[in-house]
């Protein structure tokens, strides 16, 4: 089925919205979710989960593209249960080893001036990554946004393993350099 | 902080996302394509799975559609004139399979990429530049004029109508044509063999492959004398012969009509004089089809196209051509680069072997001519240990911080085992990583490595002449 036409099914209040759904998204947003958590039950939850969100939003929210829209609510879903599992749980999926890559770049920990600029870090974070060139920024998308690994990104951005880790690296740094010169304490 | 920096990068604006994402769930479908393969071997793939393509294009306001579809849908219309490829009011679409052809929207028609060629000198007159922008998930406006699937200049072909075939040419030297079916009648093989690929003035060499090399990637092409009567008988033959539609040809006896594919024996590739290939498919009962245009085929006599048959049959097996190595013709040219090949270091790690090599060129837009070298790339793995791997890139300070390196740099008199040790890294799995380079004047030399000691990435780096 359409987008259009699942996405006005949530606004008739029609179930077949959320079967609709299941039917066409669901292995898109268990690969998201599994990205972010190893256990496949986790997984299974934060895409019901999903789909509940997506009730609750849909009205007001018309998404243009519903992938994406979707996504985002299962990223955000599974983030915030990975953060409330304990650290066995929290091995081993490729959001965990985003972390890791991160740690070299950023210290650990959040100042309270930080927490105040939330929004100014979003806006800061979309000027950078749109800052950066074409293929940077589909590697630096894939593997910050998906979570894909490095391997699959480097796959379906048609460039070498080594060559996305180099430009991950680089783009890391370039971050850091950009998030010190629009004035976060880093 | 790395937390607050992932949760905004979940905030990022959508269009960002969803530009990716295209590309995740396109590359997720095909498998296909990474840099040393190129398109048309992808399209081959869809071919023979069953799904062709055909391109059409109808003027609507500006609004052009490019049309990829299941064999049996094509709309060939066949009058006396011959057989006339429509045009028909398709877009591409995120349920076909075929997703990942490479094309372009020039003049109001679709121009569909045909084959890759090496050090060939086809570029013509500089008739535009194509805005990418179109996936499969663009709406029915997006096509418009230049707009397509890649982006960047293209050309006319030398000698080609321009009508019909079109080029473009990549950082790397290589060249990829674009052909056009849109609208054209075709009545007899000479009409597309002689009129617009000028097949019989040009062959340099006649080689073949049988349908079970081809579609396992074996290579196993062997060459044929171009002056054999049956070669030439063939051609005639071809010449003469009359366009059907493919989706005409009937099944084999018992079979449906999917497993026409089965049918195929043989490729043969008649390797023209201006670097071109015209690339044939042969079928049981004669169906021939050329493979850029693969809606239409001919039908040859029996006495013609099974002389050709035994030609082949006779040839199958006794001297393979060395089919050129893609990966060593781009080595040879990084090592022997005027500008940037003598930063390439000297030192290999024993036991390692170049995996990739990439030479990348600076282009005159009005002309596709390389003016000057931009980067040079190596990637090495090693048989004896999967976990080590390095690359090595070249390329100029200008670039630093563009598309080139832009991370840690170490002067030359600075480098040293103990300075590169200090840049090293530890994975997860405790592999240790180094990511480092260094100015040789206007140069950087930069090294990207898993599994390397400093010891050993010193010797590298230390090897630059």
């Amino acid at each position: 089925m359409e987008d259009e036409k699942i996405v006005a099914l949530y606004w008739q209040r029609s179930e077949d919205a959320i079967r609709e759904t299941a039917k066409k998204y669901e292995a898109y947003l268990t690969k998201i979710a599994r990205n972010i958590l190893s256990d496949p039950e986790d997984c299974g939850e934060c895409v019901n989960d999903t789909y509940l969100a997506a009730w609750n939003s849909m009205p007001e929210h018309r998404p243009g593209v519903l992938s994406t829209y979707l996504g985002k609510i299962t990223r955000q879903i599974s983030i915030d249960r990975f953060r409330k599992r304990n650290s066995a749980k929290r091995r081993g999926s490729e959001y965990a080893l985003s972390l890791d890559e991160l740690e070299d770049t950023f210290a650990d920990g959040e100042t309270p001036e930080q927490a105040l600029d939330a929004k100014l870090l979003d806006a800061a974070i979309d000027g950078f990554v749109r800052s950066l060139p074409e293929e940077a920024r589909r590697v630096f998308i894939g593997r910050y946004y998906f979570f894909d690994s490095v391997k699959t990104v480097a796959g379906y951005c048609g460039i070498s393993e080594a060559k996305a880790k180099s430009i991950l690296y680089r783009a890391r740094l370039k971050l850091r350099e950009h998030l010190e010169k629009e004035g976060f304490i880093l | 902080m790395k937390d607050s920096i992932l949760d905004s990068m979940g905030r990022i604006d959508d269009d960002l996302i969803e530009e990716v994402d295209a590309l995740r769930q396109l590359r997720r479908k095909s498998r296909a394509r990474s840099r040393r393969i190129g398109w048309a071997a992808a399209c081959l793939c869809l071919i023979a799975g069953g799904v062709f393509l055909w391109t059409r294009h109808v003027n609507n306001g500006g609004v052009i559609s490019c049309g990829i579809g299941e064999a049996g849908n094509s709309g060939i219309v066949v009058s006396e004139d011959g057989v006339t490829i429509p045009e028909t009011n398709v877009s591409l679409s995120a349920n076909a399979a075929a997703d990942m052809i490479a094309f372009f929207i020039y003049q109001g028609n679709c121009y569909v990429q045909y084959e890759w060629i090496y050090d060939a000198d086809l570029v013509g007159e500089y008739l535009g530049t194509a805005t990418g922008l179109i996936d499969e998930w663009t709406p029915k406006d997006g096509y418009v004029e230049l707009a397509g699937s890649v982006r960047g200049p293209f050309y006319a072909v030398k000698g080609i109508d321009p009508g019909f075939m079109l080029c473009k040419k990549d950082e790397t030297g290589a060249v990829s044509t674009y052909i056009c079916d849109n609208g054209i009648t075709l009545r007899t093989g000479s009409d597309l063999y002689e009129d617009r690929l000028h097949l019989s003035e040009q062959i340099a060499a006649v080689e073949a492959e049988t349908r079970d090399s081809w579609y396992n990637s074996r290579n196993e092409v062997f060459r044929l004398d171009a002056g054999d009567e049956a070669v030439k008988a063939f051609i005639t033959a071809l010449d003469r012969a009359e366009f059907i539609p493919w989706e005409d040809v009937p099944a084999k006896e018992g079979m449906t009509s999917t497993s026409i594919y089965d049918t195929e024996i043989y490729h043969v590739y008649f390797r023209l004089e201006n670097g071109m290939t015209v690339h044939l498919r042969l079928y049981e009962n004669g169906y021939v089809r050329f493979q850029g245009l693969l809606s239409v085929c001919v039908q040859l006599p029996e006495e013609s196209f099974s002389a050709l048959i035994d030609a082949l049959k006779n040839q199958n097996g006794t001297e393979f051509v060395s089919v050129p190595d893609r990966g060593e013709i781009m080595l040879e040219k990084c090592r022997n680069d005027p500008e940037l090949g003598k930063y390439l270091p000297t030192f290999e790690v024993p036991g390692c072997s170049v995996l990739a090599a990439e030479a990348r060129y600076y282009l005159d837009e009005e002309t596709a001519a390389e003016t000057g070298t931009k980067e040079l790339y190596l990637e090495y793995t090693c048989a004896f240990n999967p976990e080590l791997y390095y690359s090595v890139t070249v390329t100029w300070r200008d670039e630093y911080g563009q598309n080139g390196w832009a991370g840690p740099m170490l002067e030359r008199s600075e480098l040293s085992a103990e300075a590169l040790a200090e840049r090293m890294g530890t994975k997860q799995n405790g592999i240790v990583t180094l990511d480092v380079g260094v100015w040789y004047g206007d140069v950087s030399v930069v090294l990207s490595a898993s599994g390397l000691d400093a010891e050993v990435a010193f010797e590298i780096l230390n090897s630059v002449q």
